[in-house]
């Protein structure tokens, strides 16, 4: 299999991850209301779950968020500087930007081992319910704070991928802003 | 913290992301004062800025309005407009107006409403002989009535900032922008008389009866929400789920436009789009948490107090320092970043925090609409091909109708807080 077909693939599953996260966002939520009206019997962990999904699905969501343009940036002063000033500027920009990711990535794991060794709350309700007091391992908290790490590298690396990308087109003939209209996602 | 506010400044002219600015002057502020322990805060805070129940709403509401968009409501809705306007000269002008308005009832964000309804408008305006700087200055402003009718992002933003009822502020929001709407209509119309619009085109008869029907439903979003806050069935990120819920059912079976993969690409931006705010509120809770080690609010709030003790002038001044913050931010980073100190000065003012609320939502939001950050103006402008400078000066006279709105809703407590009070009780 080519890197290409392997990076689709992979995209692919990501967003098919993402879909379904949203589609259990709204499951649950409705579960909750239908369980409280229809059985006067409210779900004690919906909310928790739904929070931590939320976080999963945020962070996850960054690499394709940066890539739709639907994290807003200002790009009037690239287009003001002459085309090859614009495209030096925009790379220095996505290095510092992917820096922050990646010193993230770093900070965020420490945080995640040092922060997350109690048990995730509401995932104890549901194990016990479901498997008996203390039968199964619950999961740590380290695994909700830990898709924050996950989801800054994957921002820092699609960054780095659209950097390369502005070297390659500063070689050519295309402006920096037909450049971004043609792959920078959204108008903005 | 102004070693802070010169580095965001700096890194936004880069072209980095408003949300990665906000973190990297974070950073450098670390860096520079010697405070790097403080990193490991850093991923805390982020998790701790978007671990918050209400912002649940966010998704879900985007996802409701991307899932009406798929249906192609945005057709029904612009039809439905062109029946209520009926033939009056500059017709056109007043049903993007309407339109906006009915269209808000299902968007969160003024910039879902500028490109949805833009790329409708735009070019039927500029066939009928509107000049294209027009048509769109027109749809980027009357995108700023998304923000203000329930549901709203920024006002749910607002809402958790500061612990507001959000059935309340969903409320407050509705009669300003009505009168915006309005305004804006007469503006459009006045427009219409001095440059000789054109009629609109006529629906036709048999379609007319259909279009009630279909755009109804739609119609009755805004009030499903504020009902069910309200009346305390839901709270307000149960309301979201019910919208959206609510939006794929009709899509499903009473539009039936929407198939798997309509529905999945929905669901997709949903999570995207959500995602960019997330980003926004998880690193400007990092730049609020070094603003309060600092002591910044608090000082900002006493060098206001120094400028002036009277609460209508502090008020005012509050508006032009807003104003030239959302000149610069997305709405959304500035109301996260100027809520600590907005807190700081508020006790000061003598205003309702649900007024205050939407002031400063509004407020904000014309910052949409205005280089050199117009997110909206962006939107408009590419999807008419039109410059930036030709939009920006066409949009003058309409901004101009918003401040004069703003200051009404700063000033007239009424005209947002009545509707609150007469459904009375706070849920």
């Amino acid at each position: 299999m080519s890197l290409d077909r392997l990076q689709t693939l992979w995209q692919e599953l990501l967003k098919t991850l993402l879909v379904v996260m949203v589609g259990l966002l709204l499951a649950i939520m409705m579960a909750q209301v239908v369980m409280r009206y229809g059985f006067n019997n409210s779900l004690i962990w919906a909310e928790e779950i739904c929070r931590y999904l939320l976080i999963w699905m945020s962070m996850l969501a960054l690499m394709f968020a940066y890539e739709r343009g639907e994290i807003a940036s200002v790009r009037i002063a690239l287009y003001a500087l002459p085309r090859r000033a614009g495209f030096v500027v925009a790379v220095v920009g996505n290095i510092l930007a992917a820096g922050l990711c990646f010193l993230l990535v770093y900070y965020g794991f420490k945080y995640a081992s040092i922060a997350g060794s109690q048990p995730v709350p509401a995932l104890r309700f549901i194990f016990s319910d479901l498997f008996g007091e203390a039968a199964v391992p619950v999961p740590a908290m380290f695994w909700v704070y830990a898709v924050l790490p996950v989801g800054m590298g994957l921002l820092g690396v699609r960054i780095v991928s659209e950097a390369i990308a502005c070297v390659h087109a500063s070689r050519g003939t295309m402006s920096l802003s037909d450049y971004h209209n043609r792959y920078g996602g959204g108008p903005a | 913290m102004t070693l802070y506010l010169v580095c965001f400044c700096l890194f936004l002219l880069l072209g980095i992301p408003v949300a990665i600015c906000l973190g990297l002057a974070s950073l450098t502020y670390l860096v520079f004062t010697g405070k790097l322990m403080l990193l490991l805060a850093f991923p805390q805070k982020m998790i701790t800025g978007i671990d918050n129940f209400v912002l649940l709403t966010i998704p879900f509401f985007i996802l409701a309005g991307n899932l009406m968009n798929s249906a192609q409501l945005t057709q029904y809705i612009v039809r439905f407009a062109q029946v209520i306007v009926g033939q009056i000269k500059g017709g056109l002008a007043a049903v993007n107006l309407v339109a906006s308005l009915m269209f808000s009832g299902v968007s969160g964000a003024a910039t879902a409403e500028a490109s949805a309804l833009g790329s409708v408008m735009i070019p039927a305006m500029k066939r009928d002989g509107y000049r294209v700087e027009y048509a769109a200055a027109l749809t980027a402003v009357g995108s700023l009535l998304g923000p203000l009718i329930p549901p709203s992002l920024a006002l749910i933003l607002y809402g958790v900032l500061t612990g507001t009822s959000i059935g309340d502020l969903f409320m407050a929001g509705i009669f300003p922008a009505l009168l915006l709407c309005a305004l804006l209509i007469a503006y459009a119309l006045y427009k219409a008389r001095v440059e000789d619009h054109p009629l609109p085109p006529v629906v036709p008869a048999d379609e007319r009866r259909g279009l009630l029907w279909k755009a109804l439903p739609a119609l009755m979003l805004p009030f499903i929400i504020v009902g069910g806050i309200k009346s305390g069935i839901f709270t307000p990120t149960e309301a979201a789920a019910v919208a959206a819920t609510y939006a794929l059912v009709i899509g499903l079976f009473l539009y039936r436009t929407l198939d798997f993969q309509r529905i999945r690409q929905s669901f997709y931006e949903a999570a995207t789009m959500s995602a960019g705010v997330m980003l926004v509120v998880a690193m400007a809770s990092m730049t609020s948490f070094l603003m309060s080690i600092e002591n910044i609010p608090a000082q900002i709030a006493e060098a206001l107090m120094s400028v002036t003790q009277s609460p209508i002038l502090l008020l005012l001044l509050l508006n032009v320092i807003l104003l030239v913050l959302g000149l610069f931010l997305e709405p959304l980073a500035a109301l996260v970043l100027a809520m600590p100190i907005l807190n700081q000065v508020f006790p000061m003012l003598d205003v309702d925090p649900v007024q205050f609320g939407v002031m400063v939502v509004l407020n904000l939001m014309i910052g949409m609409v205005t280089p050199p950050v117009g997110l909206c103006l962006f939107i408009v402008s590419t999807i008419g091909r039109v410059s930036l400078e030709k939009v920006s000066r066409a949009a003058l006279p309409p901004i101009a109708i918003c401040v004069f709105v703003l200051l009404l809703v700063a000033f007239v407590p009424q005209l947002t807080l009545l509707l609150p009070k007469v459904f009375g009780g706070s849920t």
